[in-house]
């Protein structure tokens, strides 16, 4: 195996995100990151890079704020990286961000695996990974708790609904993975330092031969609506007998205690 | 007439409620099953005009029907595909999804069509907010939460046809080799009636003892968060409540040191009673909570304990 892409989303910290009952979306001074469960994929990248000799490349699409990923991306283990940039991306469905992102993966070459996480951190609808297969022509494996090489092989395991399932794999292949697959590693200045010197090369759809009337989205948003928790909010202070004996009386009122 | 609705459930035995829902959208419904003969005359008798039957290849994972999946869909001139939403559905959704240059809708609560355009529902934000969303493409693809419709009646009478489709499953790259059963888990947390929820306010795997005695006086069963599963692995899997993990509906839910992310309160929000405890006010299970309680979990346990043994 040469070359390994992992593909991640600069997201708001999903810690950010509150709806007020209007259905405003509010982000507290959002903070943006590398999405969650895709840390675990630039990881289960890196590691299969280490251990075979490869490379491995992150790749990201998204608009002008994703090129604030490179260093948090690049930190993490990748030896270089990739975005598509433009400004029909910033809310970009599924379906236009796997295009998008199979373009560029064809575009940077050589790839035999790529891995993405099992959803992204704010919208998680879980479809990039298996659509980039599609576009691709890939075989696809979702959801993979570890990725092993084997030889030509790759060894995989995940969870099934009847138990622990063991694959094996030939390459070229689409993995997701699971959040349990790994611990991303903590970066140490060193790797933060040396992350602003590796390549990070920026594209615009057009240069992927993306033309613009391929630059739309399959879904529009008509409307949100906030649905405010129904509850009573009761706040009882304390953490004695007074206190739990409260809570008990509620819970006997409402009928779902003794 | 309006183009044909197809449903596809990667678990069989939901396809009849699948049907329920694709006839709410187009009089010509019919399923694609990957199963057997018996599975294919079920969904003729719950309303299937037709059923393309796919043959099981032993040892293969269920991505590897997507491909055909998708050439069904398209010979079939099919205008929207429904799959049930299982981990491996969803998956398969999306690549069909992407095969025919169409959106994918994920999780709806609803559906419609005008006009021949699919608009849905789903929820968004950990249940925070429902997004009303409208597809543009030719070919449209949900995938529906388990349960969300009445699952079609069958009716022996009801008349199809069983069209048997040829897959290269047995083909695909990705191999199974071995499925080791998992540790059987005797608590179902989806089917409990009062779930204590252990978060990371709890700091040891030691101290589960206090939150397994608070459950066993209070005659429910200990749920957790997912840090707590799956990054602890103090429970099974399948024990975590929220968005990524199990939907749960039960009368009571008490959140131990659970911050009440809506990643988690989204599998928690249908209870009909939620109790929060957590030392910091602040605290965004406050909002979710009818009995919020500040306090410090290590002193308020024991005490919530000694009331209901003094009942
Ligand atoms: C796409 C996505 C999907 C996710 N899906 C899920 C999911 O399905 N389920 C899920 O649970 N999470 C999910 N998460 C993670 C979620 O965002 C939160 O990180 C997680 O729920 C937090 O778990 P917690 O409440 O146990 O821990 P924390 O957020 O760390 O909260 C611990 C709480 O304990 C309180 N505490 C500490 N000490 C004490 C004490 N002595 N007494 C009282 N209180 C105390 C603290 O004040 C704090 O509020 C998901 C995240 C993403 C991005």
């Amino acid at each position: 195996m040469e070359k390994i892409i992992v593909c991640y989303k600069w997201v708001v910290d999903e810690n950010d995100i509150s709806v007020d009952y209007d259905g405003n979306i509010k982000m507290r001074e959002p903070s943006y990151k590398v999405s969650l469960y895709d840390r675990n994929a630039i990881e289960a990248g890196t590691q299969l890079a280490e251990k075979c000799g490869a490379q491995c490349v992150a790749l990201t699409a998204g608009d002008a704020k994703s090129e604030k990923s490179r260093k948090e991306a690049l930190c993490a283990g990748p030896s270089e990286g990739f975005a598509v940039i433009d400004d029909a991306l910033e809310s970009a469905d599924s379906l236009l961000t796997a295009t998008i992102l199979s373009a560029a993966i064809s575009k940077i070459g050589d790839a035999q695996l790529v891995i993405c996480g099992e959803g992204s951190g704010d919208v998680y609808a879980q479809q990039v990974g298996p659509r980039i297969a599609a576009a691709l022509g890939w075989p696809l494996l979702t959801y993979a708790t570890s990725i092993e090489v084997d030889g030509e092989k790759l060894r995989i395991k995940r969870d099934g609904s009847e138990g622990t399932e063991l694959l094996e794999a030939v390459l070229p292949l689409v993995v997701t993975v699971a959040g349990d697959c790994n611990t991303p590693r903590m970066p140490g200045l060193k790797d933060v330092m040396g992350a602003g010197k590796k390549p990070f090369t920026i594209w615009s759809p057009s240069e992927l031969n993306c033309s613009a009337e391929e630059l739309v989205n399959g879904l529009a948003t008509m409307e949100i609506i906030g649905n405010r928790p129904d509850r009573k909010n009761i706040v009882i202070k304390g953490s004695g007998k007074e206190a739990a004996d409260e809570v008990i009386r509620g819970l006997i009122s409402e009928g779902v205690l003794g | 007439m309006s183009k044909q609705v197809l449903v596809f459930s990667e678990l069989v035995r939901n396809i009849p409620e699948l049907i329920t829902a694709a006839k709410s959208l187009s009089e010509s419904v019919s399923a694609v099953v990957i199963g057997s003969e018996e599975d294919a005359k079920l969904a003729i008798a719950c309303g299937a005009q037709k059923a393309f039957l796919v043959d099981v290849v032993a040892d293969t994972p269920s991505e590897a029907y997507a491909s055909t999946i998708a050439a069904i869909v398209r010979d079939a001139d099919a205008s929207a595909l429904l799959a049930s939403l299982t981990p491996k559905g969803r998956a398969v959704a999306a690549f069909v999804a992407q095969m025919l240059n169409a959106s994918c809708g994920s999780e709806c609560k609803t559906i419609q069509k005008i006009d021949e355009t699919y608009s849905f529902s789903r929820a968004i934000y950990g249940g925070k907010a429902t997004s009303f969303e409208r597809a543009s493409t030719e070919v449209f693809v949900a995938t529906i939460p388990l349960r969300s419709f009445e699952a079609a009646a069958s009716d022996q009478t009801n008349q199809g046809e069983i069209i048997r489709v040829a897959s290269q499953a047995a083909t695909y790259p990705v191999k199974i080799v071995e499925v080791v059963p998992r540790e059987g888990d005797s608590v179902d947390v989806t089917t409990a009636s009062v779930v204590v929820c252990v978060g990371r306010g709890v700091v040891k795997e030691d101290d589960l003892p206090m939150v397994n005695e608070l459950a066993e006086a209070i005659g429910g069963v200990v749920g957790c968060t997912r840090p707590i599963a799956m990054d602890f692995k103090w429970f099974p899997q399948d024990r975590y409540i929220g968005l990524s993990g199990k939907s749960i509906k039960p009368k009571l839910f008490i959140g131990v040191g659970v911050s009440g992310q809506i990643q988690c309160l989204a599998g928690a929000n249908d209870s009909k009673v939620i109790v929060g405890i957590n030392k910091d006010e602040n605290a965004p299970i406050f909002e979710y909570s009818d009995y919020g309680v500040v306090a410090d979990l290590y002193e308020f346990v024991p005490a919530l304990i000694a009331s209901i043994k003094s009942l």
